[in-house]
């Protein structure tokens, strides 16, 4: 079942000098087994619509479903919370408890699970995240290198087994490496979290690894585009002020200068591929 | 939580805004003198409470955000208002009202009662126009601008404001990262509002560590920041915005200087002046 929105409004501190439109008429729907980009630049909104998806941001105005929660009625949080897992900007500055075993078994143990239960999900989490279980169980988590920290926040959040996994820019502060490593990361956690959303501000993430993105503008969503349609349209590009992810940036630089690359390549493969291919066309 | 925030500034253009914080600060002070110390009839009372109105409509604060204030003490006002009543010492003469089992309400006592009352009302609402209409930065200014004089005897007056004005910078800052923590705890199914004190205190935890943690953090970024920046202490510093007193100031001032007379003759009338008597 997807998150259906639908003509969203949000106000922060309404009726005093602070008062400020956060979301305006959102409306939009996300698909099972989507990997959903949300582009658009700081204060347009992204990080309050995405609160609304487990209720860390009451409702106010709209309707809002998630799969068979309807977020404007009477709901159970923990269920909701379970379902759709969260992880903000710098997960790595929740870490709180003595060990990473305990650490990642929050969650689980909020849930109300058997210690047996939490057990075995903590272990498969930490492994999942691509860390040695046998390693990292038992050290504290104020011990482990950055990335490795971020890696143990996420492990916490899979340790819920979301269904929905919503992450606010996973890769901010990472080197091109760890970011790379963090996003294929994602992918495998993708495997059994069919749904990811993903907020961004790297165009070189959205446009290879989403296969819809939203772009958010001063609180209102200006569109929802496959790659292919946003970052292919110089037009589309322009108007929202994008920048080009470095794919489509040297696509667009090669057809200047009079190479024939067809379609929109999004990845790094695909643009090998096409360039192999026009090549090949040249000397024909 | 954002309505935490100590630094409770409300922005606005006003006469009460643009006042040198010098001079509202020491009008706090000469304020809160008057309340504690000198004000003693109903009168007198009324006086201070023409103060505070008058400080409210030269500020074009909405009058219910100065009441709000008042909403932290109102347990504390309440609970001393029915003590005062209760165990108000007699003295002869005064009018017994009601006199029930050991209980008994004598009218002198409703008076005193009333009194503390309107006394820790008026106490809390004129600082509280000092911070309304005051930023932080302005109010840590004019701190040290006024504990000068203690340089003499060697007292660290700029190290201490310093500490003050990054302290209130800081209160944003931090209470933000706690939303965003607890934000994401919530996110993993923590529950900060059921069980008694004890499990409220421990869910705490997972909030407050990762909450000092990034307050070390933080500290010492600043630190690293302000090496990196040559900063050395007061020695030789200079202000990007240097306090300067302004006539509106002296008008002000002496304004409050006079309603300080007003409320010293009702209490002690020097001159013997016929109809004050009746108010005392």
């Amino acid at each position: 079942m997807p998150i259906i929105a639908e003509h969203l409004n949000y106000i922060y501190s309404p009726k005093t000098p602070y008062e400020k439109k956060a979301l305006e008429d959102v409306t939009f729907t996300i698909n099972d087994g989507d990997f959903f980009g949300i582009i658009g630049k700081t204060g347009s909104g992204k990080s309050t619509l995405i609160s609304h998806f487990n209720g860390l941001i009451k409702l106010t105005d709209g309707v809002l479903k998630v799969d068979e929660f309807d977020l404007g009625k009477k709901y159970d949080y923990k269920k909701l919370r379970s379902r759709v897992g969260m992880v903000f900007q710098y997960p790595e500055y929740q870490l709180f408890d003595e060990t990473v075993a305990k650490d990642v078994g929050f969650g689980p143990r909020n849930l109300g699970l058997s210690a047996e239960e939490t057990a075995l999900r903590v272990k498969e989490a930490i492994n999942l995240v691509g860390l040695n279980y046998d390693d990292v169980a038992e050290r504290s988590p104020f011990e482990l290198s950055g990335g490795q920290m971020r890696r143990v926040a996420l492990a916490g959040v899979i340790a819920m087994r979301p269904k929905i996994l919503v992450l606010d820019e996973p890769t901010a502060g990472l080197d091109p490496r760890g970011k790379k490593e963090i996003l294929n990361l994602i992918l495998r956690i993708k495997e059994s979290c069919p749904t990811i959303i993903i907020i961004s501000h790297n165009m070189d993430e959205v446009a290879s690894y989403c296969n819809r993105i939203a772009v958010m503008g001063a609180g209102k969503l200006q569109g929802v585009f496959t790659p292919d349609e946003l970052f292919g349209s110089a037009e589309l590009i322009h108007k929202y002020g994008l920048e080009l992810p470095t794919v489509s940036e040297a696509a667009y630089r090669l057809k200047e200068a009079g190479i024939d690359i067809k379609g929109n390549p999004m990845t790094e493969d695909m643009l090998v591929k096409a360039i192999d291919e026009a090549m090949k066309e040249r000397k024909k | 939580m954002k309505d935490i925030s100590l630094g409770q500034f409300y922005p606005a253009r006003s006469p009460m805004h643009r006042l040198d914080p010098r001079t509202k600060i020491l009008m706090t002070v000469v304020y809160i003198v008057m309340a504690i110390g000198f004000t003693s009839s109903f009168v007198s009372f009324g006086v201070l409470a023409l103060i505070v109105l008058l400080g409210v409509l030269f500020s074009r604060i909405p009058i219910g955000k100065v009441l709000k204030s008042v909403r932290a003490i109102i347990f504390l006002v309440v609970f001393s208002f029915i003590f005062t009543l209760f165990f108000y010492s007699a003295k002869e003469n005064d009018t017994l009202l009601v006199h029930w089992w050991k209980i008994n309400i004598y009218l002198e006592g409703i008076y005193t009662a009333t009194k503390l009352m309107l006394r820790l009302f008026l106490l809390v609402m004129g600082p509280t126009l000092l911070t309304l209409t005051t930023t932080p930065v302005d109010l840590t200014d004019g701190l040290e601008s006024l504990l000068k004089p203690l340089k003499l005897i060697k007292f660290p007056v700029h190290e201490l404001t310093i500490i003050m004005s990054i302290a209130l910078r800081f209160i944003p800052s931090l209470s933000e990262e706690t939303e965003k923590i607890i934000n994401a705890q919530k996110a993993r199914g923590a529950d900060f509002d059921s069980g008694n004190i004890f499990k409220k205190a421990k869910a705490l935890l997972p909030v407050l560590i990762p909450l000092f943690v990034s307050a070390f953090r933080r500290a010492d970024e600043l630190a690293d920041a302000m090496d990196s920046r040559c900063y050395r202490g007061a020695k030789g510093r200079t202000k990007m915005k240097v306090l300067k007193l302004r006539f509106a100031d002296f008008v002000a001032f002496f304004l409050l200087l006079a309603f300080f007379f007003v409320i010293l003759l009702l209490k002690y009338n020097w001159f013997g002046i016929a109809f004050i008597e009746a108010f005392i």
